[in-house]
């Protein structure tokens, strides 16, 4: 059994989580999580030991060795500029969020709720914290498609883009649990509308912030909403990691939201079968009611990780099926990205097949995988599930979309 | 409100995080995909997704093109938030919609049970007042004879099965099941009031299924054949009382 990281020098999470207990159960490690965000301090102390890193691509190369569709992204990707990675924070708000998910104990400064997962950083924002809806969803998908398993958004539109919305759905047949954070207009949510939020998807949670002091109120700034605000989290003066490579406090329900994702990561590495629908449904069954205008109430790390740990999972037992999450040709390049779900342990291969003619046959493995081949073109893609015996169990297809070459 | 105006001012100098997002003019390079299979999702309390896993597993058996189902809990503010929304398709839960829940919801009765006291038949308590129960703990606790007592050790057990078949096998075990669970112990009144699912016995419990408005389609044939299916009527009386 592992323990909590000596927490002398360094200061932990708000005390609402039960955190010390669950972090006897699990610390995040194996999973990654993505932050769509205005990017990190790679090198500061607390972030660089939980760098995701992309293991096929070499940095600075200005190739696609991974063939994933973006060159050198090599700890994320940089979605606010057309060429090249540049994942450095000129805003200070990922930073911040990233640090609260998975600061590492390290003995200094500041421990993140899953202190050993690992940090994905996807760059939407610039300087001056903006962004669009586009990178977004582009953010979403790459997320998914690169393993994570969590994916924070701390960010808010009125905008209701459909490209956003499909994200989102790609993201729940690849198994990504979406947190968002509720937004900072003191406003109920389930009377008016706010975005990503106030979409409704079961692999999607929204974040309010709860005052530290008092856990029963939320601060004027926090909107809520008992339909479309589930939760609430720690997400006033709450002390981080910032981008100078220091440390500072900051509000908003950005700060909340990071602790339910963090919290999700430790669920999701106790139990790595649940699905994002699963560990959602577990995370807010066992949040703790508190008068606050939330459906389910405050986050409980403890009883979260505790229930994950205990439960076996509904869709692990279902049949397998089969969804194409992108099919997409580039140039003279298609690729096929396709998630599977229900009991993948009985998929052995994959059969690829492009308007009827066999392109190749792959060894299945993950949940979600991606096929690449360059030469042959056409219409339409068929990627069929086989079990060991050949037998065909799931099939999905897809039009192939042709993109603009970069 | 000292702290809430820190907060807005905080808020106001920019090192909060409300970031505008527009709509980018860039085409989004997704492919449309295709349509999958019909997936019903079903939210709600845990404590009833063994008896709805069973009751899909077996509709599932019976009717060869049954939809895929996933179940996802979220407990009962939850299931029946996320039915109102669409996020899910129906809710298992534990009481009927109230007036403080969203409007145009439908509640199918699926399964009625209550809690019960239970003793060792060789140890026939008749009677538990509330307030002997509620200095006891919650389960396993052994009983002397003709009373209930909060002795140490108490043991948890994951499942009503286990609990039923403890108490059967120890003389001195009490414990609380539901009533489906209840053949060959002593059932304990309540403050004088036999273990029933019907009123005026506190300890009652309804399960059923929260709907958007009359469940139409394959959800409508799920629970159609829930309420008619002898199948289905013996899975649910496994666990509880038919409704």
């Amino acid at each position: 059994m592992l323990a909590p990281p000596a927490v002398a020098s360094e200061v932990p999470p708000g005390p609402v989580l039960e955190l010390p207990a669950a972090w006897q159960l699990s610390q995040g490690a194996g999973v990654v999580v993505a932050v769509i965000d205005s990017g990190t301090r790679l090198e500061h102390p607390d972030l660089a030991p939980n760098l995701w890193r992309n293991a096929g691509e070499v940095a600075g190369n200005r190739r696609d060795d991974d063939g994933n569709g973006y060159v050198d992204d090599v700890h994320g990707v940089d979605l606010t500029r057309r060429h090249g990675q540049d994942l450095h924070d000129g805003y200070g708000h990922g930073t911040h969020v990233a640090g609260t998910i998975a600061a590492a104990a390290n003995g200094r400064g500041v421990i993140g709720v899953a202190y050993r997962a690992k940090l994905m950083t996807i760059k939407v924002l610039d300087r001056a914290g903006n962004g669009n809806t586009g990178a977004v969803a582009q953010g979403i998908r790459y997320a998914a498609a690169n393993g994570a398993r969590i994916v924070n958004l701390s960010v808010e539109t009125t905008d209701d883009d459909p490209r956003v919305r499909a994200a989102i759905k790609a993201a729940a047949a690849a198994d990504v649990l979406i947190v968002c954070s509720a937004g900072n207009g003191g406003t109920d949510l389930d009377r008016s509308r706010l975005f990503p939020v106030s979409i409704a998807a079961p692999n999607l949670i929204g974040v309010a912030a709860t005052d530290e002091v008092d856990q029963s109120a939320l601060p004027l700034f926090s909107n809520y909403g008992r339909l479309t605000v589930p939760v609430a989290a720690p997400g006033v003066d709450v002390l981080s990691t910032s981008r100078t490579g220091g440390y500072e406090t900051k509000s908003g329900t950005s700060m909340a939201a990071p602790h339910v994702t963090g919290v999700a990561a430790l669920m999701a590495a106790a139990a790595p079968q649940l699905t994002a629908p699963e560990l959602r449904g577990l995370l807010l069954e066992h949040a703790v009611p508190t008068g606050v205008p939330v459906g389910a109430g405050i986050v409980d790390a403890l009883r979260s990780v505790s229930a994950a740990l205990a439960a076996r999972g509904f869709e692990s037992g279902q049949p397998p099926g089969a969804r194409v999450l992108l099919a997409t040709r580039r140039g003279r390049v298609t690729r096929v990205q396709v998630a599977l779900r229900g009991a993948i342990d009985t998929v052995r291969r994959l059969a690829v097949r492009l308007d009827g003619r066999l392109i190749a046959r792959v060894r299945a493995g993950r949940r979600v995988q991606t096929v690449a081949w360059r030469g042959r073109t056409g219409r339409r893609v068929t990627v069929t599930a086989l079990a060991a015996d050949g037998r065909r169990l799931a099939s999905a297809s897809a039009r192939v979309r042709a993109v603009r070459m970069q | 409100m000292t702290r809430a105006r820190r907060a807005w001012r905080l808020l106001w100098l920019g090192t909060t995080a409300t970031l505008l997002l527009s709509p980018s003019p860039a085409a989004a390079a997704a492919a449309r995909t295709n349509t999958p299979a019909a997936t019903i999702t079903v939210g709600g309390v845990s404590a009833a997704h063994p008896l709805a896993a069973d009751l899909m597993f077996f509709y599932r058996r019976e009717r060869p093109r049954a939809p895929r189902f996933a179940l996802v809990g979220g407990g009962n503010a939850t299931g029946i938030a996320d039915v109102a929304r669409r996020v899910v398709d129906a809710a298992v839960t534990d009481r009927p919609p109230d007036a403080g829940d969203p409007a145009g919801l439908h509640y199918t009765p699926l399964a009625r049970s209550a809690l019960c006291v239970v003793t060792n038949p060789a140890n026939p308590v008749a009677n538990v007042t509330p307030g002997a129960l509620a200095r006891t703990a919650w389960a396993g606790t052994r009983a002397s004879r003709g009373t209930l007592t909060p002795s140490p050790p108490t043991r948890t057990f994951a499942t009503q099965a286990q609990v039923r078949e403890h108490v059967l096998a120890t003389a001195g075990a009490w414990g609380i099941v539901e009533i489906a669970f209840t053949a060959g112990l002593n059932v304990v009144a309540y403050d004088g009031l036999e273990c029933s699912p019907a009123a005026p016995y506190p300890a009652r419990r309804e399960y059923g299924v929260v709907t958007r408005g009359t469940p139409r389609g394959a959800l409508g044939r799920f629970l159609r054949w829930i309420a008619r299916d002898a199948t289905a009527r013996r899975v649910i009386a496994s666990r509880y009382v038919v409704p």
